[in-house]
């Protein structure tokens, strides 16, 4: 078991290059994306604003106040972690089997020359970059509706990326322990969705006893929500610093876990 | 990039590889020339494909080494891939994309510049007969275009090396005809060929030498034009024979010559200046063939059986 995590642990202990072939994998996702349009508009942007819209105006108007602010303001940092979180996920667990399995994306792109780290490099910088479109559209409607200053409009989008980096990186990591795509169930009804209606998203942690709030605070969408919520307010603790700090290692020690556990199955991919 | 001037277009040394789903290789040793194409012949689900794939790296071996013109398989698989192209036995081509997508997507990976992959992938298309249908998607392909378009795809670098798994299969024979003279003007471009098949017909008329392959292990090699005569030899007899007496003439034939017995018919293995005419006074059968020995004469030799039986068998 000691042997196990030691070799493990060097397994994990290396910096992943970012080469160009990443880039170029990036590339030819966003030359299919644009064929495309419409469908991912309704996806990554339609769907967080009719969320927006319908709970934070129309339940928040049932609601007075909520730790001292409107619930719109209350709810939006809420809903942009969750609509962060839904779709990096989406992206490199449904899409990366997808690519992978069905549509031969992986097949075809590994007969180029790039490495297979490159290959899932860039499935994580795609689904980085959907993350942030995603949050994109967020912070655009609210920067448009005067809830955002520029600070923070960048602030958010730069807590986004740590989420997104986070999400794609357990997502892969997820994609490569499973053994066939209605396996996602799991993760998704059992973690992410669990994770979007409970994680003081729509109402505030302080509804539970303690020691549930306990566990639900080191849920990474916990922390997530915290960041951007401590964006908005203004907050640079020692507490914001440590959330960084958590998604840095996280993301990195999923990535490089994941890199390493679907290179292999790239080998067998026909 | 330098490019080295290497005489070793493929080496392999003792290699392993197991494969979860298809068949595992046990020792590979064998050396590839440049300026020669070469087969990897074998029936269905005999390491042909797993071989193949070490080649152009899109899987590394467990043990043993796999050079490519002078690139070592593992450590530089980029390197290998660069001056490598592949037409795959599946052949990944992405629906989403139109037909010259198809081609200028893939340019990038080389590090190529626009312009220039529009003008070889138009050439291309135009060489490969596909004109006219750059805006195409790729969905509404048949086999054969298909087949050219990966081709095209995969000369696109202008390679040293060309891979080829299955290239024929599944096609018609007009279409057969015409892909086989592709290969042979690409030949001519002194492009490499390594052709991985389960058609004799198509080794013999590409290859200068061929490995066959069997459950994974290399059973034989050598030049394909005398490969035939030396295994087998210059003329096979093959007639029918009833059931029953299948092991008499087994018996009748066997202390002169190679007789082997493929469903209910005898093949007889004539080595040269064996007397066939006196051999065919013996005979005694309504369904006689005289003919030159062709790769399923090896096959029937080397593994006890014919290529399109059995290619379940597991000996």
């Amino acid at each position: 078991m000691g042997d196990n995590l030691r070799g493990l642990a060097r397994d994990l202990w290396f910096l992943p290059k970012l080469r160009v072939g990443a880039f170029n994998v990036w590339s030819h996702y966003f030359l299919v994306f644009r064929q495309a349009p419409l469908i991912n508009f309704f996806w990554v942007s339609v769907e967080p604003l009719v969320y927006l819209f319908a709970i934070g105006n129309g339940v928040g108007s049932l609601v007075a106040e909520v730790n001292g602010v409107s619930y719109f303001e209350f709810f939006f940092p809420g809903l942009l972690a969750i609509s962060v979180m839904i779709t990096t996920s989406y992206e490199t667990t449904y899409g990366t089997y997808n690519r992978a399995y069905f549509s031969k994306t992986f097949a075809n792109l590994f007969l180029t020359p790039i490495s297979s780290m490159d290959l899932l490099l860039g499935e994580i910088l795609w689904a980085v970059f959907k993350g942030l479109l995603s949050a994109l559209t967020v912070v655009l409607v609210l920067y448009v509706d005067k809830y955002l200053s520029l600070g923070q409009l960048f602030s958010l989008l730069g807590a986004s990326v740590l989420l997104c980096w986070f999400f794609s990186s357990l997502g892969l990591f997820i994609t490569s322990i499973v053994g066939s795509s209605e396996s996602f169930i799991y993760y998704q009804s059992g973690f992410l969705i669990p994770m979007a209606m409970l994680c003081n998203t729509y109402f505030p942690m302080t509804n539970y006893p303690e020691t549930v709030q306990a566990l639900i605070k080191i849920l990474p969408l916990s922390q997530g929500v915290f960041l951007f919520r401590a964006i908005m307010e203004g907050r640079f603790e020692l507490s914001f610093y440590l959330a960084v700090l958590y998604f840095l290692i996280l993301s990195f020690l999923f990535t490089n876990w994941s890199l390493q556990r679907m290179s292999k199955k790239i080998e067998t991919l026909v | 990039m330098d490019r080295k001037i290497e005489k070793v277009l493929v080496e392999a040394r003792g290699v392993n590889k197991h494969y979860p789903n298809f068949c595992d290789l046990k020792n590979i040793s064998f050396s590839f020339d440049v300026g020669k194409s070469y087969g990897v012949l074998g029936p269905r689900n005999s390491g042909v494909t797993g071989l193949l794939r070490l080649i152009y790296c899109t899987a590394f071996s467990d043990k043993g080494e796999v050079m490519v013109l002078g690139y070592n398989a593992k450590n530089q698989p980029r390197e290998i891939k660069s001056i490598v192209g592949v037409v795959p036995d599946a052949l990944s081509l992405e629906e989403d994309l139109t037909v010259i997508e198809q081609l200028t997507v893939f340019g990038k990976f080389y590090d190529l510049a626009g312009p220039v992959v529009q003008n070889r992938a138009r050439e291309l298309l135009q060489q490969m007969e596909l004109g006219g249908l750059e805006g195409y998607s790729t969905r509404h392909l048949s086999l054969f275009q298909r087949k050219k378009l990966c081709l095209a795809r995969a000369l696109l670098h202008q390679p040293q090396l060309l891979v080829l798994d299955e290239p024929t299969k599944g096609l018609t024979s007009n279409d057969k005809k015409w892909f086989l003279q592709m290969l042979q003007f690409v030949q001519k471009a002194n492009i490499n060929l390594v052709i991985g098949t389960s058609n004799y017909g198509d080794a013999l008329e590409l290859c200068d030498y061929i490995l066959f392959l069997h459950n994974g292990r290399v059973i034989e090699q050598g030049e394909a034009k005398s490969l035939l005569t030396n295994i087998v030899g210059t003329t096979v007899i093959d007639f029918q024979s009833p059931p029953a007496e299948v092991e008499y003439q087994l018996a009748k034939f066997s202390n002169s010559y190679e007789v082997f017995i493929v469903d209910n018919r005898v093949r007889i293995f004539f080595k040269e200046g064996q007397d066939i005419k006196e051999a065919l006074t013996k005979i005694l059968s309504d369904n006689i063939i005289t003919r030159k020995p062709n790769l399923d004469d090896i096959f029937v030799k080397l593994i006890g059986h014919s290529l399109e039986q059995k290619p379940w068998a597991t000996t």
